[in-house]
């Protein structure tokens, strides 16, 4: 059964199957209403996925997975990392490192495309987050800026 | 930033994987992820023939589906080379939307037996496998009309 839903003299009354309705002392039913099934899904992002994989494969087991990236797509960039192989050594996903600085995940796709120029706070910020010292983080910033003047 | 954007099949594939594969299923997830997060890595899953497998530097390749694209079907494939050169053969099968080299649609992703094409064979376009993913490939098009 489902409630009433008051409408000055008028109620509703909803269930899943059928609809009455109170006018006044009346209960007048009326026609089930058409329940629209819940669309199904037929799309899914990564987070979809991937996310109940790496719920369930724990913390440390996805940043070694993550940490591995680092050295698989960017070899050339172990030695002296760009921010985003500093990330991914870090074990960090672009969303958790933005969580873990209290920003935005773009702002911090947008730093390591080097598009943005970060801030000497936003630089502690970076640091303080991956546990790396500011001098490794600002070398890695310089290393990104680099390559994305000469992409 | 590239965006993919998984079919119902291609997750079903995925959930039926992580069973048996576990780690390797973690590790395609990373890829995505850091794929989606670089876009000049991303735009690299449409480049024809790109990635080779004897170049330890290169980790996933990428080709067109020939049999499939002579039919008009634009289907891409791309392989992880990481986990290839581990004998752990998994396609990754994708298409482009709408003309938008900025979204990938992956619409299965494949295990092959080393030395086995009894799963998946390129050249047969009428196999289970291919034909889910043609079907696949016509829902994402159809969708775009």
């Amino acid at each position: 059964m489902g409630f009433a839903a008051p409408h000055g003299d008028v109620q509703t009354i909803l269930s899943s199957q059928k609809q009455w309705i109170y006018v006044g002392h009346r209960l007048i039913e009326v026609p089930a209403v058409d329940i629209a099934q819940p669309a199904i899904q037929t799309e899914f992002s990564v987070d979809d996925v991937f996310g109940p994989i790496e719920a369930e494969a724990g913390a440390e087991a996805v940043a070694e997975a993550t940490r591995s990236i680092a050295n698989l797509l960017y070899p050339e960039h172990v030695e002296s990392p760009t921010l985003a192989v500093l990330r991914l050594q870090a074990g960090m996903s672009q969303r958790k490192l933005a969580e873990a600085m209290g920003v935005k995940q773009p702002q911090i796709a947008r730093l390591e495309s080097g598009k943005d120029n970060p801030t000497f706070t936003t630089l502690q910020k970076l640091a303080e987050a991956l546990g790396a010292p500011i001098p490794i983080v600002a070398g890695a910033l310089e290393t990104t800026l680099k390559v994305a003047k000469n992409a | 930033m590239g965006k993919f954007i998984f079919h119902s099949d291609a997750r079903e594939d995925i959930q039926l994987l992580r069973f048996d594969h576990s780690v390797e299923m973690l590790q395609l997830g990373q890829l995505f992820r850091q794929l989606e997060a670089d876009p000049a890595k991303f735009e690299k899953i449409w480049e024809d023939g790109y990635g080779e497998f004897r170049n330890a530097q290169d980790r996933f390749n990428v080709l067109k589906w020939r049999k499939a694209q002579a039919k008009g079907q634009g289907l891409w494939r791309l392989k992880d080379l990481d986990l290839e050169r581990n004998e752990k053969l998994f396609r990754v099968f994708y298409c482009m939307h709408d003309g938008n080299p900025e979204q990938a649609h992956v619409l299965a992703v494949i295990f092959k037996k080393l030395n086995d094409n009894t799963e998946f064979d390129y050249d047969d376009l009428t196999s289970p496998a291919a034909v889910r993913m043609l079907r696949a490939y016509d829902g994402v098009r159809g969708s775009a009309r």
